[in-house]
């Protein structure tokens, strides 16, 4: 049973009178509790396809199904909806609000989904337990290390339980060994908490620790190998 | 030429900004130029007007006679040293003349008119009357006992063209003096004050009169450019000799002039507050400008440019915008004001307002001064400029390495430190966020909100002042003369004659005090007359009051500063103003002689001691009016038991106009009218408009600007916070809730500044309020105001100043409506992608 399901999917750029085919017929399956990896060289679609499986774009062709919801019959409203009830995030860099300390970032997504304040602050203090952040819970974006925010950032993509969590290139602004221990820790969360986890990335330090690697080039998976499935 | 280019392009580069920053300039520009041109307008048309219709340049007259305009002063009619100072250079005209006081009665009325005895063939040369002629001629060489009249005055004193009227007056030997004319023309000039007060009699004609024989009182001299009156004034000194005396336009309308410096000042202070208000707008958007781009001149800065060069381009590109807003400002205001110069702005609905500016008429034709256009301009570029330097200077000193980071901000807002373990967040969490997202550029969000405080409480301020003015007139208007309401014969406000009266007073009264909001009642006959002392004579609003009751309904009483107040039946006693004694030059105790028409047209001097002085410190009130019993006016017009005028004092002055109309609806069927006193004095009412109108051109202004600023702000913040939203977006943030953001950012920033402003406007209102304004510099302008004193109390009336205030707050959070709907509109994957 997936919880994401990709038929046939194209995406195509126009960019004055030059088309570019992002992504050209992608068939995938994601279930739950996968930890996968997109890989490829620069270029090869990934950020595409990460944001069409986030409904914040649609594809030219072809139907993404999240659960039992295909977006491309849902409205900009919808698929906002959809993205708050069902969808984690975790961008590159400038992740989280910068007026917000890292408590109320980590609220703010269940602020959004209207959680009491109470349960609101309990849940995101845990949740900043778990990736190890008590202590810094009222500093500000600006006042964390590029490590920290990412944690930050993990923490508030988790805490709405989401049925899965999307993370285009979350180490790239980090060194390999911090790259390394948040990849640790989102793959400890990932078993633990059984969330889905899918990320891009360049980095082999990234992808040997992914379940699944899904590989990319030109817009198309040239190969998709559970392999790596250690169970 | 090269750092000229790069400018250039980041000007056009930022489309949006360059855009804000020319429409604030542009806006404040044109307006400057309009409004100044407007006060420039109606100056130049008071001037001239004063100067072209009666006045003339200079006068010369025997040395003392501008003093005491006493006959005595008169000096022979030479035309040999006419000739000469004809013969001056940039003299065009020398014309005789003899003018003095005298009462002028025909059918229904008599009224104290100023006579000018003229040579018709030369006066045209020096002034333009005879091209006002509107029925019947003006006078001509052959005429002797002619006489030219103002067209308001002759309809007043019951006088058409064919008709005869009588000149009553003391001679130069002090004897009464009277004579007959034919009026052969009437003349309109527009300017009420001359067409109400000034008849032409030929010279001959004005030296048989005043026993003037071979003589005149004063040569008027046309030049070619007013601005030499002063030099060529110094220049005929030494010809005349020490026995005359010279006196520019100037000179002779002080009154005028002090008026014209009173307006000077107004506009000063409107184009100031306009000043500081764009240069803020301005300010902001340029320092934004250059401070959204730290990280470029980071870059550039590494490349090796010179520190020299990025102040340069900076300057540069501030100076493009400014050059670009000046042009299209001077356009646009040259525009405008060309059109308006053309056609005139009609202001005739504001006629009697404008009117008590004498010279100016119900048309305004604004005026480009160069020298002011050429002002407001190079302090429009040079306020563009100048805000550019502060950050330019920020800019060179920035670390290469820091600016490329973008963290030279964050040293910033850690000087401001904000507490952050705040639990508004919880109950409040977008206002929270619009409030942190302001605090994060606390000098932007400070510029923006220091604009709208400014603009508000000056504005605050200024209504305070014209309110505390208003009420001053009004107040002392109805205290020292007309009361809340009166009660007269119809059509007796026009003429003013003792022919019209109430046969009887106390029906009436008791009418009247039927009301319960009527406090008090007065009876008054009002009549025009001339009063003489033995060297002068002076027209005269002659009142005759009921010692008893007029204090209840008037306080003139309270202001005796001399003498006493009248008695009740005090026989041959009159009480007059200050100014007026002064000008008759009498005392406590002499007598002085009144002269009235009467009822039956005939001539009733009598004589009266004075017994009181009186001082209000208004001009008009002091010097035009004269009190004494109502027993004694009723003997002197030969009219017992009748008066002419009910006053009543009323509990509550706001419910005038109500007492008025029902008591008109009671009076239906009679002869009598009740009038409120924003019908017996429509000219206050009307300046009050005309002062209103004024301050929404100045609030207008102010609300463009503080919109543009408020936009501005949001923009950049919104333009700054891309990345953000970005997020905020893909999170499902719904784009309301952006939108909602944005809004609440505005309405902090409109409140902050509504607050501050109200601060400082409502303080300095209270101060002064209690402190008072001293205006003496500008005495003789409010002293011809009715009811104005030198001392302006300003008063800050709620009602008139809440709407203003909810408007502007209302536009500044207009103003974030683009920012928000752009912020909302944003597309996460763009968004994000966004650097
Ligand atoms: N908004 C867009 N407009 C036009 N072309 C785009 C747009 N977004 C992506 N592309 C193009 O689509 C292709 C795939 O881009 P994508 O960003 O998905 O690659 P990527 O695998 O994420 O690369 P990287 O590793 O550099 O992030 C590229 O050729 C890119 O130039
Ligand atoms: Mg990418």
């Amino acid at each position: 049973m997936f919880i994401v399901r990709i038929k046939q999917v194209f995406k195509r750029y126009q960019q004055e009178s030059l088309f570019i085919d992002a992504l050209s017929d992608i068939n995938l399956g994601i279930s739950r509790g996968e930890f996968a990896a997109l890989v490829g060289p620069s270029g090869s679609g990934k950020t595409t396809l990460l944001n069409l499986i986030g409904a914040l774009d649609l594809p030219t062709s072809g139907k993404i199904w999240i659960e039992d919801q295909e977006i491309g019959r849902l409205s900009r409203h919808e698929r906002s909806h959809l993205r708050l009830k069902k969808l984690g995030f975790i961008f590159q860099e400038y992740n989280l609000i910068p007026v917000l300390s890292a408590l109320e970032n980590v609220e703010y997504v269940m602020l959004l989904q209207g959680v009491g304040e109470a349960e609101r602050r309990e849940r995101a203090m845990n949740m900043l337990r778990e990736v190890r952040l008590d202590g810094l819970e009222h500093r500000r974006p600006s006042q964390l290390s590029g490590g920290q925010q990412q944690r930050v950032a993990v923490a508030r993509a988790m805490v709405s339980e989401p049925i899965i969590v999307l993370a285009d290139e979350p180490t790239a602004n980090l060194d390999s060994n911090t790259g390394a221990a948040l990849l640790d820790l989102m793959r400890n969360l990932n078993e633990t908490h059984g969330i889905t986890f899918v990320f891009s990335s360049h980095d082999p330090m990234v992808i040997e620790r992914a379940r699944r690697v899904v590989r990319l080039k030109d817009g198309q998976i040239i190969s998709d190998d559970s392999d790596q499935v250690s169970l | 030429m090269k750092l000229l280019h790069l400018a250039w392009r980041n000007v056009l580069r930022n489309t949006r900004r360059s855009i804000n920053t020319i429409i604030a300039i542009t806006v404040g520009l044109a307006a400057l130029i309009f409004v100044w041109s407007f006060i420039d307008g109606m100056n130049e048309q008071t001037i001239e007007n004063n100067t072209t219709y009666l006045t003339g340049h200079l006068k010369i007259h025997k040395k003392g006679f501008h003093e005491d305009k006493a006959l005595y002063l008169s000096m022979p009619y030479d035309t040999v040293q006419q000739t000469r100072l004809s013969g001056l250079e940039h003299v065009i005209a020398v014309t005789p003349r003899i003018e003095d006081k005298a009462m002028l009665s025909g059918d229904k009325e008599a009224r104290g008119v100023k006579v000018i005895g003229i040579d018709p063939t030369q006066e045209p040369k020096v002034t333009t009357i005879a091209k006002a002629i509107v029925a019947g001629r003006y006078l001509q060489a052959a005429d002797e006992n002619s006489i030219v009249l103002g067209d308001n005055l002759a309809k007043r004193a019951g006088l058409n063209v064919g008709d005869q009227a009588v000149l009553v007056t003391q001679a130069r030997d002090g004897s009464l003096a009277a004579d007959r004319y034919n009026v052969v023309g009437l003349y309109n000039s527009g300017i009420d004050m001359i067409d109400t007060s000034h008849v032409f009699i030929p010279l001959s004609a004005a030296q048989e009169l005043y026993s003037l024989w071979g003589q005149i009182t004063e040569w008027a001299v046309r030049i070619d450019e007013r601005q030499r009156a002063e030099n060529i004034a110094i220049r005929m000194k030494p010809d005349l000799g020490t026995d005359f005396e010279v006196l520019t336009w100037k000179q002779l309308l002080p009154g005028m002039v002090q008026m014209v410096r009173f307006h000077e000042m107004m506009t000063y202070i409107i184009i100031f507050i306009v000043i500081v208000v764009v240069a803020v707008g301005v300010a902001n958007t340029i320092l934004m400008g250059v401070m959204e781009r730290t990280r470029e001149f980071g870059v550039m800065l590494a490349l090796g440019t010179r520190q020299g060069q990025i102040i340069q381009v900076v300057l540069l590109e501030s100076m493009l915008l400014g050059l670009i807003g000046l042009l299209l400002g001077t356009l646009f205001g040259l525009g405008i004001t060309t059109y308006y110069g053309a056609t005139g702005i009609d202001l005739t609905q504001y006629t009697l307002a404008m009117e008590t500016m004498p010279g100016l008429s119900g048309h305004v034709f604004p005026l480009v001064r160069w020298d002011h256009l050429f002002l407001v301009s190079f302090v429009t570029l040079f306020i563009s400029i100048l805000p550019a330097l502060y950050p330019a200077w920020q800019v060179s000193r920035f670390q290469p390495v820091e600016a490329i980071r973008g963290s030279v901000k964050s040293t910033t807002h850690n000087v401001f430190k904000w507490p952050s373990k705040t639990t508004a967040l919880r109950r409040f969490p977008f206002w929270s966020i619009a409030l942190r997202s302001l605090w994060r550029n606390p000098r932007r969000s400070a510029l923006t909100s220091g604009a709208t405080a400014f603009g508000l409480g000056a504005f605050l301020f200024l209504y305070a002042f014209t309110d505390g003015f208003f009420e001053q007139m009004i107040n002392n208007s109805i205290d020292f003369s007309t009361s809340h309401v009166q009660i007269e014969p119809r059509g007796y406000r026009d003429e003013l004659s003792p022919a019209l009266f109430i046969s009887q007073p106390e029906t009436i009264l008791a009418q009247a005090q039927q009301h319960p909001e009527v406090v008090a009642a007065a009876p008054r006959i009002q009549v025009e007359a001339m009063i003489s002392s033995p060297t002068q004579i002076e027209p005269l609003i002659l009142t005759g009051v009921d010692a008893v009751l007029e204090p209840q309904v008037t306080k003139l009483d309270k202001m005796i500063v001399k003498g006493r107040y009248l008695q009740k039946n005090s026989a041959m006693e009159i009480v007059l103003g200050r100014k007026l004694a002064d000008e008759l030059d009498v005392r406590l105790g002499e007598k002085v002689v009144v002269t009235t028409q009467l009822a039956d047209g005939s001539l009733g001097p009598a004589a009266y001691h004075l017994v009181g002085i009186y001082q209000t410190d208004n001009e008009i009130f002091d010097r035009t009016l004269g009190f004494i019993d109502l027993t004694q006016a009723q003997i002197l017009l030969a009219m017992p038991e009748r008066i002419s005028t009910l006053t009543l004092r009323l509990d509550h002055r706001d419910l005038s106009q109500q007492v008025a109309d029902d008591l008109n609806q009671e009076l239906t069927g009679t002869n009598y009218q009740a009038q409120s006193w924003q019908q017996i004095m429509p000219v206050l009412v009307q300046m009050i408009d005309v002062s209103r109108l004024m301050f929404y051109v100045v609030l207008v202004i102010v609300f463009i600007v503080v919109a543009i600023g408020v936009t501005n702000t949001l923009f950049m913040s919104v333009l700054e916070r891309t990345r953000e939203f970005g997020v905020m977006l893909a999170m499902g943030t719904e784009p309301r809730l952006i939108v909602r953001m944005v809004v609440y950012e505005a309405v902090i920033l409109g409140l902050t500044g509504i607050f501050i402003g109200a601060l400082i406007g409502v303080s300095l209102a209270t101060y002064y309020g209690s402190h008072g304004m001293d205006l003496s510099a500008f005495s003789g302008a409010t002293g011809r105001i009715p009811g104005l004193t030198d001392v302006i109390y300003p008063v800050l009336i709620f009602n008139n100043l809440w709407l203003p205030t909810l408007l502007l707050f209302l536009t500044g959070v207009a103003g974030a409506f683009f920012p928000a709907v752009r912020a909302a509109r944003l597309e996460p994957v763009t968004a994000i992608r966004y650097a």
